[in-house]
């Protein structure tokens, strides 16, 4: 049902926001509460269909997600209205993509997604735009083609494509999966299949990265997971030194990226990617039982923080042309509440206790140790504090720094409440985390 | 969840927040908001009395429970609860409501009704958690509010460093109880209250681990209760608001020691930690009641007071007697936020004098407050039929019974020396002739409705408790207590008494130049002087603090910092920038290496992958 409704209203809201946009906002919001409702229920795609399957986890997931996008669609203005209606079918797609347990119909929604994303860059207002979104498509592309080659290769060896009944011995199955990683890996940015996102997020429109960076990779983290589960349980060996490796080598990469650049949309595309890194390490910790809450957490936090940091840059980037480390100087003068948003959320993906991002790493990184992986965790652990240097280096200049320019930069009340919601998101799960993983322990497809 | 135990838990924080921001905009606002939840918080309590005697309520939420860790927050609120409950939101109600005069002329009343608030959450909290986790962040919420409190006044270097002060004391205590509960999960794997009780009692705890955690909570409470050797910083606290003092440093806050060992009292017992309380507890009162006696401001008479009469309450439950205990810090709380109250009154009407050698016959400006603190005087004092006369009553009989001698002596003299400190405070205020012609010319009378009434009603309360004593250690204990009786005990204390009062009066009113005479001799004076520094147990502290501490660990320490850190955290940056120059080569922005990189990837894995194969 939730799909449905989804889909119909973003077929629908063109209509609306041309003319008024207040209106389309406010359908496309009660719209996701209809389908949180909805998802709330018990019923989404599973009660059409029987390749899709809700769980508690799912659930929450879903929340998370239906929160976070109702949260973009209202801060968006100007130009960006068209997104809108992409807001409602990536909604619809990712919660087929979040529930499914048909590694077909993964691959399928996968590939939905990756349409979207190319939508949403291709909303193209100047040069920089375009780069960022040829990048984006180009790369795109690429993956699709790896991904298609090993899902070929993968349904030589497989009948049934149900998660539960998957053939994974089979002769190619490994190669196949590995193959299909790689292709996945460029949509979770994991290095060297990152670079086109450090360009992509920091040169296409804000609102737009901060669905790529924040929304997207959330969503397909989850999913991932679940497609994945069985090879993973299948193939040990393999899956803790693919994700190990690439674990270590994405987050320190990025991290060192991130702290020399003077672009902050640039130095929020290196976190993404560091972000991706330490998400890896349940996956590689797949055997321990607490893998799945690991991942859960990580998403479910994630979606919140890097969501809003983006939106703020939008806000910051619209009402003040802020590109740089050195624009942002003393905006916490000029703008009380965006700085406090921007510092909370900052201070989130540093993984400061009390937030969501902590948690989310405690849990990630104690499925890491429960799996025997302390080496890599103690790698993560000092790149978080590594990673603690970017982060405080924005906040130092909101706070600490004068600005010549005293002009206020005003918040707007879609924005604002906008904030709210990731912020209380964010809020909430930095101190309530039982429910994540109590639906995470119970892992099943 | 019951509604009354939510509203409890909330309000506190949604009323500071709320306090604040109306007061931003009017000021006024700010009193009413905290007064309205001063009021509601307080019928949340009297529900609960109502509703609950006889029944428990207590239930457990799994704060963060993942694997074999688990982090409980639970609630539990018995009649020890409710009591306590009924004490921090009666007193801080009648206190908000006194503020309305007293703080009626400062420009800060948001930030000041705030941090009450947010006091008051604290105290909550602490009383009505289940577990050491949950009580250990109620009681670091009221550490934080005490420090932001006694700082309220914050331009002034004495507030500030006092405020500053309170928070090292305090925090060298909390340290310990930090300790105390990762020793207690790791040994007894349960931070529960109730269930710590449960397994002492059955005896399936280690003893030597219990005895070093209950110690190490005993000196979280040393701190917060202001027991010997970390009371100084209750001295200095008065620079803050006297409601404040009424309030925290002496109805409320301080209690929480005591409450805290009488809620584990079971563990306490079991440990024989109790042998020590008693004993640290009988020095102190020692210290408080003959420190009380030479102080020249109304306040730090008061606080020495505190210390001393919460140390005969702790002296109940060292010996082993909960209900005379727990009995004393009901009465005390009450009758000690009647003094505060009362002298923040005169403080008050004399313009903020605190030196109460500048005040005298203030018994004609404002008879009705000299009435009630006469009223709450003799409570402290012990005489009858006031109700501190019997829980000191039982306290030195249980004292003499079940302690050792030298903390049956050391409380009785403590005791004793009360009627004397506090009939000195009382005839130096309101007899006599004024001693300052200026002070005296300007005086000015007290409001009805937001001075006398609080006073007059917790005046009221003092005389009236006194009937239900049987009652509350009936209501706390929950079976009947059997006190001993010493005999002779009352006739002694009560000659004592009066012959203290005899002297000090005599002495106060009339023999001033005799005082004067005894006071000039060498070695009165230097008597006087250890009394009046309070032992100088703060200047012991300030030169361990200063010598052991400071110029020795920490100079190594700075050492280490100067040549071996900040070495390896200035490397960071060349370190970082080669690393970072590095990785830049590989982000030329060509889309053509970009998807080079890609394919690199691709091979990488299906490459790892071969070699795994082959290898298995």
């Amino acid at each position: 049902m939730s799909f449905i409704v989804l889909i119909a209203t973003g077929l629908l809201i063109p209509l609306f926001y041309r003319n008024n946009i207040f209106i389309a906002k406010m359908i496309a919001v009660v719209a996701f509460i209809v389908a949180a409702y909805f998802v709330y229920q018990g019923q989404s795609l599973n009660s059409v269909f029987p390749y899709f399957v809700m769980t508690k986890a799912t659930m929450i997931m879903e929340f998370a997600l239906l929160a976070t996008l109702a949260a973009v669609s209202l801060t968006l203005t100007g130009f960006e209205r068209p997104l809108i209606a992409q807001m409602l079918f990536l909604g619809a797609v990712s919660l087929g993509l979040l529930e499914t347990n048909n590694f077909f119909l993964f691959i399928v929604l996968f590939e939905v997604v990756a349409i979207i994303s190319y939508i949403l860059v291709a909303n193209i207002r100047n040069f920089n735009n375009s780069e960022g979104a040829i990048k984006a498509f180009i790369a795109g592309a690429v993956a699709s083609g790896i991904i298609l080659l090993g899902f070929a290769l993968f349904s030589f060896t497989s009948e049934s494509f149900n998660y539960s009944d998957m053939n994974v011995s089979g002769k190619f199955t490994l190669i196949a999966v590995a193959i299909m990683l790689a292709g996945i890996f460029y949509k979770l940015t994991i290095v060297p299949m990152h670079a086109w996102a450090a360009d992509a997020y920091s040169q296409v429109n804000h609102a737009a990265a901060a669905i790529l960076s924040g929304v997207i990779k959330s969503v397909v983290l989850v999913a991932t997971f679940k497609a994945f589960y069985k090879f993973m349980i299948a193939y040990p060996v393999a899956t803790v030194l693919i994700f190990s490796f690439f674990a270590i080598v994405t987050m320190t990469l990025a991290n060192f990226m991130a702290l020399w650049q003077k672009r902050i949309s640039k130095i929020l595309a290196y976190s993404s990617i560091a972000h991706s890194g330490y998400a890896l390490i349940p996956f590689a910790a797949a055997a321990s039982i607490y893998s799945f809450a690991g991942i859960l957490y990580y998403a479910v936090a994630y979606i919140f923080m890097q969501t809003s940091v983006f939106l703020i840059l939008n806000d910051f980037r619209r009402e003040a042309g802020v590109k740089f480390l050195q624009d942002i100087k003393g905006m916490g003068k000029r703008a009380p509440l965006h700085s406090l948003f921007f510092t909370v959320q900052l201070f989130s993906l540093a993984g400061i206790p009390l937030l969501a991002g902590f948690l989310s790493k405690a849990v990630a990184f104690y499925a890491g140790v429960d799996a025997g992986l302390w080496p890599i965790v103690l790698i993560a652990v000092l790149n978080s504090a590594l990673a603690v240097g970017y982060y405080v280096w924005i906040i130092k200049h909101i706070y600490f720094d004068k600005s010549e320019n005293e002009a206020a930069v005003k918040m707007s009340a879609g924005s604002l409440i906008g904030q709210l919601i990731l912020l209380a998101g964010t809020v909430y799960f930095g101190i309530v985390a039982g429910n994540i993983i109590g639906a995470g322990m119970h892992f099943s497809f | 969840m019951n509604n009354a135990v939510m509203i409890l838990l909330i309000a506190p924080f949604v009323g500071a927040a709320v306090a604040y921001i109306l007061g931003k905009f009017k000021q006024p606002l700010a009193f009413w908001t905290a007064e309205i939840v001063g009021a509601i918080l307080f019928i949340a309590s009297i529900v609960l009395f109502v509703k609950h005697s006889g029944t428990v309520i207590s239930f457990d939420i799994p704060w963060i429970h993942y694997g074999n860790f688990t982090l409980p927050f639970g609630i539990y609120i018995d009649h020890l609860s409710i009591i306590m409950l009924l004490i921090a939101t009666g007193l801080g109600f009648a206190d908000i409501h006194f503020a309305h005069d007293y703080m009626g002329e400062d420009p800060d009343q948001p930030r000041y009704y705030a941090k009450v608030l947010f006091f008051i959450g604290g105290m909550i909290l602490l009383v009505i958690t289940k577990d050491l986790i949950g009580a250990f962040v109620g009681w670091e919420f009221m550490g934080l509010a005490s420090y932001a409190l006694i700082g309220f006044w914050y331009h002034k270097k004495s507030a500030a460093d006092a405020g500053m002060q309170a928070f090292l004391y305090t925090r060298f205590g909390d340290i310990f109880i930090l300790a105390a509960i990762a020793l207690l999960y790791a040994f007894a794997h349960t931070v529960n209250l109730v269930e710590l009780n449960h397994l002492a009692d059955a005896g399936k705890i280690n003893k030597t681990v219990a005895l070093v955690a209950a110690l190490f909570i005993f000196m979280g409470a040393i701190g917060k209760s202001g027991q010997f050797p970390l009371y100084p910083w209750l001295m200095n606290a008065m620079e803050g608001p006297t409601t404040v003092s009424a309030l925290i440093h002496g109805a409320t806050m301080v209690n929480s020691g005591i409450y805290i060992v009488a809620r584990m009292f079971d563990f306490f017992h079991y440990t024989d930690a109790l042998f020590i309380v008693a004993n640290v507890a009988a020095l102190s009162a020692f210290i408080g009641s003959t420190s009380a006696l030479v102080q020249k401001e109304i306040k730090k008479i008061l606080a020495y007071s505190t210390m001393s009469h919460l140390s005969i309450a702790f002296v109940g439950l060292g010996v082993g007697s909960l209900a005379a205990g727990m009995l004393h810090l009901v009465n005390h709380a009450i009758f000690k936020a009647l003094l505060f109250l009362s002298a923040g009154a005169v403080i008050y009407i004399a313009h903020h004098t605190k030196d109460a050698w500048k005040l005298g016959g203030l018994i004609k400006t404002a008879p009705l407050v000299a009435l009630f603190m006469a009223m709450g005087s003799l409570s402290l004092a012990g005489v009858p039929p006031f109700s501190g006369f019997f829980s000191k009553e039982m306290v030195l009989s249980a004292a003499w019974e079940w302690g050792n001698g030298f903390t049956a002596i050391f409380v009785t003299i403590a005791a004793l020396l009360s009627i004397a400190y506090i009939t000195r405070l009382w005839v130096l205020i309101f007899l006599g002739e004024p001693r300052n012609e200026d002070i005296a010319g300007s005086v000015h009378k007290p409001s009805n409705l937001w001075i006398r009434l609080p006073l007059g009603i917790l005046a009221f309360v003092t005389l009236f408790i006194a009937i239900w004593q049987s009652n509350i250690v009936h209501y706390i204990v929950g079976k009947e207590v059997v006190e001993p009786e010493i005999e002779g005990l009352t006739a002694f204390m009560l000659t004592g008494m009066l012959i203290l009062f005899l002297i000090v009066v005599g002495l106060y009113l009339k023999g001033l130049n005799l005082l004067y005479k005894i006071a000039s001799h060498n070695f009165v004076q230097t008597i006087h002087q250890i009394l009046f520094n309070g032992y100088y147990v703060e200047t012991m502290i300030s030169w361990i603090s200063k010598h052991i501490f400071v110029n020795a660990i920490a100079a190594s320490a700075r050492w280490f910092d100067t040549y071996i850190i900040d070495f390896i955290v200035n490397g960071t940056v060349p370190f970082t920038q080669g690393v970072h120059n590095v990785f830049k080569s590989g982000h030329s922005g060509r889309i053509g290496s970009y998807m080079g990189q890609m394919v690199l990837g691709v091979a990488i894995i299906v490459i790892a992958i071969l070699i795994i194969v082959k290898g298995l």
